[in-house]
């Protein structure tokens, strides 16, 4: 309940960084949703509540070609390659409403099809205990870097407490689209030599309160960030920030 | 002497002028594309191996490449622009292409091609499977959802307005036309192939022979209300490319020039229609 009226009252700002940066991209305003307008936003609402961190962000060049030194993610104080790119979704409850009548509505299901396809949501993906966050990971390097066990990951809040996740379910419908599709958006003497990307796709589940039953997502937090974490190197890792403001 | 030298040049002169007259007006109708004989099969791929340099011609006003070939059973058509918006606008609402085998520019005789790249390819949309919302669908839903995203794939519909008929075709060259998206460096391009000739029971090909004269034009953009209301919903976060518009000729600002991208310009209107139309004369077998 308080990670859903948090997700209503809050905006949900995003920005991505190695560090706290002091780059905050301060996304549009949204208000309260009708059903119909809910239906309409759902892939806004989705690219608000997404950050992309670590290797060089979509839409920029194969980020093994990039310069390290103007890479998102990476070591820091550069000289380090990140090897992978993070494109994580919070789900919260308003994102999660909307995706579901967006597929209501897409499919043209009756109110059967409608509570069964929301129940089979619900039981999947448990959001009323778990803070979810959609993560897609892609690399251009070896396919080992997807390899979860080399990673740490966990979320850090705005007073520094650290959760990892209770569950991390990897999905088998990553991307409908082809890599081409993906790698469609390089520039065309880049996309010509073909480049494998290696991918990914996780629904990481989050703790919802803390060890004293208190919420991890307050009224009161500032930000909330993502860390990907290399396990035998603690100076390797990339992480994304939602900020959120009242 | 000279008198009558003048009065004979100026009689050839005028003599000249009446012959070249409707040749200068028909300068403002289709511009003259030459078709060149293709030995082998074109294979309707979207990409450009059977359209070698210098094959093509390149529209500098309006920013399309159009190359033309065909053999004894089929008319090869290559259309290839950079235009983001005309892409996006084709994926909704098609580009449809006038035959007419009278050297005219009747629409009478159409095929339309409904399809492009996938929405990956102009802005980050929600592929099916992110969220987790397709896992949790019925195995039939799934279904459905797959098929109607190979709907948006591309179909083909034929148009016939003498005998008042439209029929959809799959793209795969099946019911006689073919058409194939791809874009190769960064290049939209649409690759037809339409069969010379007409069917038994539908017109599902021109109507021509290798050495006739045709004419050809090309309609895209321009979306219906339907189609503004399908894309408003996939616009989200996208990043503009609407270069241009240049119906009116000649080019705007924003545009690097030759096939590259475009850059800027609105992301929330749609293209305006555009029409450019070629006459051409479907080549003959090439003499060894």
């Amino acid at each position: 309940m308080v990670f859903c009226s948090l997700a209503i009252s809050l905006l949900i700002l995003t920005s991505c960084a190695t560090v706290p940066s002091n780059r905050k991209y301060v996304g549009p305003v949204f208000d309260s949703k009708t059903s119909t307008q809910i239906e309409e936003s759902f892939p806004i609402l989705w690219e608000r509540r997404t950050v992309h961190f670590g290797a060089a962000a979509r839409g920029g060049k194969p980020w093994q070609l990039s310069n390290p030194f103007t890479m998102a993610g990476g070591r820091r104080g550069g000289g380090g390659d990140f090897p992978l790119h993070i494109a994580a979704t919070l789900m919260d409850s308003l994102l999660i409403e909307a995706g579901l009548q967006h597929y209501d509505t897409m499919l043209a299901m009756n109110p059967k099809q409608q509570s069964e396809f929301h129940h089979a949501y619900y039981r999947q993906y448990d959001s009323a205990n778990h803070i979810l966050i959609w993560c897609e990971l892609q690399t251009t390097w070896a396919e080992l870097h997807l390899d979860l066990d080399r990673w740490i990951i966990f979320i850090e809040d705005d007073e520094v407490n650290q959760y990892e996740p209770v569950q991390i379910l990897e999905e088998s419908q990553p991307f409908r689209q082809m890599v081409t599709d993906r790698l469609s958006e390089f520039e065309p003497e880049q996309r010509s030599t073909r480049w494998k990307v290696h991918q990914k796709t996780l629904m990481l589940c989050f703790p919802k309160r803390d060890f004293y039953q208190n919420p991890i997502l307050s009224e009161r937090m500032k930000f909330l960030k993502l860390v990907f974490q290399l396990s035998d190197d603690e100076k390797t890792r990339a992480e994304g920030i939602w900020i959120f403001k009242n | 002497m000279v008198n009558k030298n003048f009065t004979a040049l100026s009689s050839k002169a005028l003599l000249l002028l009446a012959l070249a007259g409707p040749f200068l007006l028909a300068g403002c109708g289709p511009q003259e594309v030459q078709t060149n004989w293709s030995a082998e099969p074109v294979k309707v791929d979207g990409e450009m191996t059977e359209w070698p340099s210098g094959s093509t011609v390149y529209f500098e006003d309006s920013g399309v490449q159009l190359g033309l070939s065909n053999d004894n059973q089929n008319l090869y058509i290559l259309f290839r622009f950079s235009n983001q918006a005309w892409a996006r606008a084709i994926r909704m609402g098609g580009v449809t292409l006038w035959l007419d085998n009278s050297g005219k520019k009747k629409k009478d005789f159409g095929i339309r091609y409904t399809g492009g790249p996938s929405l990956p390819g102009f802005q980050r949309m929600r592929a099916s499977g992110e969220g987790g919302f397709q896992e949790a669908l019925t195995p039939e839903q799934q279904q459905r959802l797959l098929d109607m995203e190979q709907d948006t794939v591309g179909q083909i519909t034929v148009i016939d307005k003498k005998s008042k008929q439209e029929i959809t075709l799959r793209t795969d060259g099946s019911g006689g036309p073919a058409v194939c998206f791809a874009s190769p460096q960064g290049i939209y391009t649409y690759e037809f192939s339409i069969p010379l000739e007409k069917g038994d029971v539908f017109d599902f090909g021109i109507g021509a022979q290798p050495g006739q004269i045709i004419c050809l034009g090309l309609e895209w953009g321009g979306m219906s209300m339907g189609d503004r209301q399908r894309t408003r919903g996939e616009r989200g976060g996208d990043r503009g490319g609407e270069g241009r518009d240049d119906r009116g000729g000649g080019r705007r600002g924003g545009d690097r020039g030759g096939m590259g991208r475009d850059r800027g310009g609105s992301r929330e209107q749609a293209p305006k229609e555009q029409e450019l139309w070629v006459k051409t004369q479907l080549a003959l077998p090439s003499v060894e």
